[in-house]
């Protein structure tokens, strides 16, 4: 029997996927447990592991087709006695279309596409005064021909039907036309009714002749459009629901961290550079306590008008990778010693730059820390992870001089600033959090308690 | 009344009263100006009234065929005023209905000759007073004339243009009939199905030589059966009356040359654009060859003035003229509304057989060094032709081999005028033969016939 291979659902909220790379090529043989693709989410990315045996017969996607959703067919494991017939069922049962074998593998990333049509008419005409100062250039004008010609060419997307997925109004010959000639649909603003991409957009963006239109990319030759990860999506998407449907409010305190700083100085005198216990590990067991302690903090808004209060305190902790961010979850820190937190803090990170998180890594917290201390910024409003209430912004530790019993001191002071979702915590709860938080950072042995 | 509006149109044909309409649905305060009939000479003495002519004769052809369908009559006849005042009526009838469109519309109308004074400005000549009329559009859609060769006026005694053609007192026993466009061959295929000797002429070497060839060859054969004379590759010299015969003098490729007398002449060479007396010299339109030059949306040189339908050039069709009409007024009001770029403009000649047509033919596809794919499906294989008993004809189409574009589609046969219009939306759509061949044509129809010839460009039409 011919096995499916199917997009794999990773999480509970995943409806699409992308497909990083294909381990293995059309008319390999694949045995149980081998690796046959590796496919990435917005937060992380996965290994499809074989779990029958049979040859690669059918790729469904190339590499790097983003947007796959869920349960849609990637490829076809071919075994013994199967015949043609029986994988070409599997394919029209699933709806999909095969891929030429031979293309499997030349789609590059999109990134390098320039949006020809972000350029607007104010610059149209300043494009057409350079076009008359290049036409007194006779020669330069021959060779801008000749290098844009290939530039333009070259840097057209170089696409696959999966990235046809959104409805998009185009005629079927321009779209036959598009795909022989490699552009990427998605880029061409339409000149038809209500922006149809008609044959004449594409016969103007083939079109060599059109030198307005090479001048034009030539003088904007910086600007470009990246097109945006599946990880940038989600984190548009859910900061965006968050600012505009959660009333933030914000509380600032600022914690001495004198004590903080030696007990980890402590912590760290025996062991190794790799297993130092961070500030930030501190946090996340100071601020787990401290929610624990105000309970009516520790909760979160539900849909169906009613607020979930939470038992134990998961944390996430925003961790900046390349593009973008995670939060991997600390679950039930409040249980756990600052070392247990700090190990899996380290494995968090390395593997979040790996994008190896796993979905219930990341999933699964009811309040946050965002620490940009390391980047030298002294306090800052963070933006609530929604469904989450509330989001704790660490800033820089620094010397300040402080009035402490009526002297002036010189203290590590750490401004930690609290955004809060007003419609389950209010202002005195929040103050509450915060002067709890601050009360264990400031006496950390109040962690032992 | 105040003399100002926001639009003036010039000319009442299907390009000018069309153009007026969309003006009013856009809210802009119209004046129309006619100086004949309302609706132009599409109405009046063009498309319309022949084709009712053309009904009367397919009708008398029929029933000289009645006997194939299983009926019989003892005798049938003409009556030629009638057939004749019949198409007057229908026209009359129509131009009326255009009258009731532009009042409905609440658009002005004024009769008289109309012409540019300045931009901005029309003067109106109305039994020899002049009017002035001001607004900052103004749009020329005068039509076209019979062109006069040399050697070739019509007298409108024996030698006819087609308005004297369509509205003869008695029938000719013979009739000449020079020029083989679809004006020539409509007029040739109505006067051959009334028993006159007709002789149609054309200097080119083919009829309809605007049509595909393989087109033009098949009518010029289904002509030929039917008994009308066709002198291709041949010129005119001179029409003489003589009496109440025309002698004409004809010169054919080789240098032959023949003298040989019809009861009348037609001539049918084809128009030039109205641009005389129109005060065109008051402002600063760019003309060529007796042509308007307008852009995309009727634009002329001169801001403020443009020019729509045959005035400003080929093809002469009356659906052209309205099309451009809508676009040079959507274009007035809202420029992002209307449309840049090629059209598609669908051709029909209503002889039996009928041709339609769009887009390229296969010389021009070759000429332009695309490389083709040609699907030809003859009505023979087709049901519904066979049962309605009218099996003449052939539907070719013409596809882009690299993209699957339709690039051009060229049909004979009976009531083939009204099926085009399918290859006009596939094009104009920019549908593939992918699209063509996942439409389903309702059975029994000639529509099949469409589909089966783009299957056969590619190889799999079913009925072949």
């Amino acid at each position: 029997m011919a096995v499916p291979i199917l997009m794999p659902s990773l999480s509970p909220t995943m409806t699409e996927g992308s497909l990083a790379k294909w381990c293995k090529n059309v008319g390999d043989e694949v045995k149980p447990g081998d690796i046959i693709a590796e496919v990435e989410t917005d937060k992380a990315t996965m290994e499809i592991e074989a779990i029958d045996e049979g040859v690669l017969d059918k790729v469904l996607y190339k590499e790097g087709a983003e947007g796959i959703t869920v349960n849609s067919l990637i490829g076809v494991l071919k075994s013994k006695n199967d015949t043609d017939k029986e994988i070409n069922k599997i394919i029209s049962d699933h709806n999909a279309n095969i891929i030429n074998e031979g293309e499997k593998g030349l789609l590059k990333d999109d990134n390098e596409s320039i949006n020809y049509n972000d350029i607007k008419k104010t610059e149209l005409e300043e494009a057409e005064e350079i076009e008359k100062q290049i036409l007194d250039n006779e020669n330069r004008i021959d060779e801008l021909k000749e290098e844009i010609d290939k530039e333009n060419i070259i840097k057209q997307n170089e696409v696959s039907k999966e990235n046809i997925k959104e409805r998009i109004s185009i005629s079927p010959l321009a779209k036959r036309m598009a795909l022989q000639n490699n552009i990427d649909i998605n880029s061409i603003v339409g000149s038809g009714p209500r922006g149809r991409v008609i044959k004449k957009d594409i016969d103007n963006l083939l079109n060599k002749n059109n030198n307005l239109n090479k001048i034009i990319n030539n003088k904007y030759k910086e600007k470009e459009s990246k097109k945006i990860s599946s990880m940038r999506k989600v984190i548009a998407k859910r900061l965006m629901l968050s600012k505009s449907t959660i009333p933030h409010f914000y509380l600032n305190i600022n914690c001495n961290a004198d004590n903080l700083l030696l007990a980890r100085k402590e912590m760290n005198f025996e062991g190794n550079e790799e297993s130092k216990i961070s500030v930030n590990d501190i946090i996340i067991k100071a601020l787990s306590i401290a929610l624990i302690n105000v309970p009516e903090s520790n909760c979160i808004w539900g849909d169906n008008e009613e607020i979930t209060y939470f038992g134990s305190a998961n944390i996430s902790v925003a961790v900046a990778v390349k593009d973008g961010l995670l939060t991997p979850v600390i679950k039930s820190a409040e249980t756990l010693g600052i070392r247990e937190i700090s190990v899996l803090m380290k494995d968090f990170i390395s593997r979040a730059n790996k994008g190896k998180l796993l979905p219930e890594e990341y999933e699964g917290g009811n309040f946050s820390i965002s620490n940009l201390g390391m980047y030298n910024i002294d306090s800052f409003s963070a933006i609530i992870n929604p469904p989450q209430a509330g989001i704790l912004a660490i800033g820089a530790i620094r010397k300040i001089p402080t009035v402490i019993n009526d002297e002036i001191k010189i203290c590590n002071v750490m401004s930690c600033q609290l955004s809060g979702d007003h419609r389950v915590i209010d202002g005195a709860v929040g103050a509450n959090l915060l002067n709890e938080f601050k009360n264990i950072i400031e006496n950390p042995y109040k962690m032992l308690l | 009344m105040t003399n100002n509006y926001d639009l003036i149109v010039i000319g009442s044909g299907p390009g000018g009263y069309v153009a007026a309409i969309r003006a009013s649905q856009l809210g802009l305060k119209t004046l129309i100006v006619e100086k004949n009939e309302l609706g132009g000479i599409c109405l009046n003495w063009g498309c319309i009234p022949t084709k009712a002519l053309l009904k009367s004769a397919d009708i008398e052809n029929i029933l000289s065929e009645v006997d194939d369908y299983g009926l019989s009559i003892s005798e049938h006849k003409f009556n030629w005023d009638k057939v004749i005042k019949r198409s007057r009526d229908i026209s009359n009838k129509l131009s009326n209905g255009v009258k009731f469109l532009l009042e409905k519309n609440k658009i002005d109308i004024v009769y008289g000759v109309g012409k540019l004074s300045g931009t901005g400005r029309v003067l109106v000549n109305s039994n020899s007073e002049e009017t002035l009329y001001e607004s900052p559009n103004i749009i020329l859609a005068t039509g076209a004339r019979p062109k006069i060769l040399e050697g070739l006026k019509e007298d409108k005694k024996n030698i006819w243009n087609y308005k004297e053609a369509m509205i003869p007192k008695k029938k000719p026993k013979s009739i000449i009939i020079i020029g083989a466009g679809a004006i020539g061959v409509e007029f040739a295929s109505f006067y051959n199905d009334f028993n006159v000797d007709v002789t149609l002429v054309e200097f080119k070497d083919n009829i309809l030589p605007m049509e595909d060839n393989e087109i033009s060859l098949f009518v010029k054969s289904e002509f030929k059966k039917r008994g009308i004379k066709v002198l291709n590759n041949t010129k005119i010299k001179a029409l003489t009356s003589v009496k109440n015969n025309v002698e004409a003098h004809l010169e054919m490729i080789d240098g032959k040359e023949d003298k040989k007398v019809y009861s009348k002449a037609i001539i049918a060479v084809g128009v030039e654009a109205n641009i005389d007396n129109l005060g065109i010299d008051t402002v600063n339109i760019d003309l060529e060859k007796g042509q308007i030059v307008t852009n995309d949306y009727g634009e002329t040189s001169e801001k403020g003035i443009y020019a729509i339908g045959d005035i400003t050039g080929a093809p002469w069709l009356a659906h052209k003229a309205s099309h451009e009409g809508i676009n040079c007024v959507d274009n007035i009001v809202n420029p992002s509304s209307s449309e840049q770029g090629k059209t598609v403009i669908p051709s029909c000649t209503y002889s039996r057989p009928q041709v339609a047509s769009v887009g390229y033919t296969e010389d021009m596809a070759k000429e332009k060094k695309i490389n083709y794919k040609i699907g030809k499906f003859p009505l023979i294989g087709n049901g519904k032709a066979l049962a309605i008993g009218d099996n003449n004809g052939f539907i070719k189409t013409i596809f882009n081999s690299e993209n699957g574009e339709l690039i051009g589609a060229h049909l004979v046969g009976p009531e083939v005028t009204e099926l085009i219009s399918v290859y006009s939306l596939a094009i104009k759509l920019e549908a593939t033969e992918l699209d063509l061949i996942n439409t389903i044509f309702p059975h029994p129809t000639i529509s099949e016939s469409l589909h089966e010839s783009v299957l056969d460009a590619y190889n799999r039409a079913i009925h072949i």
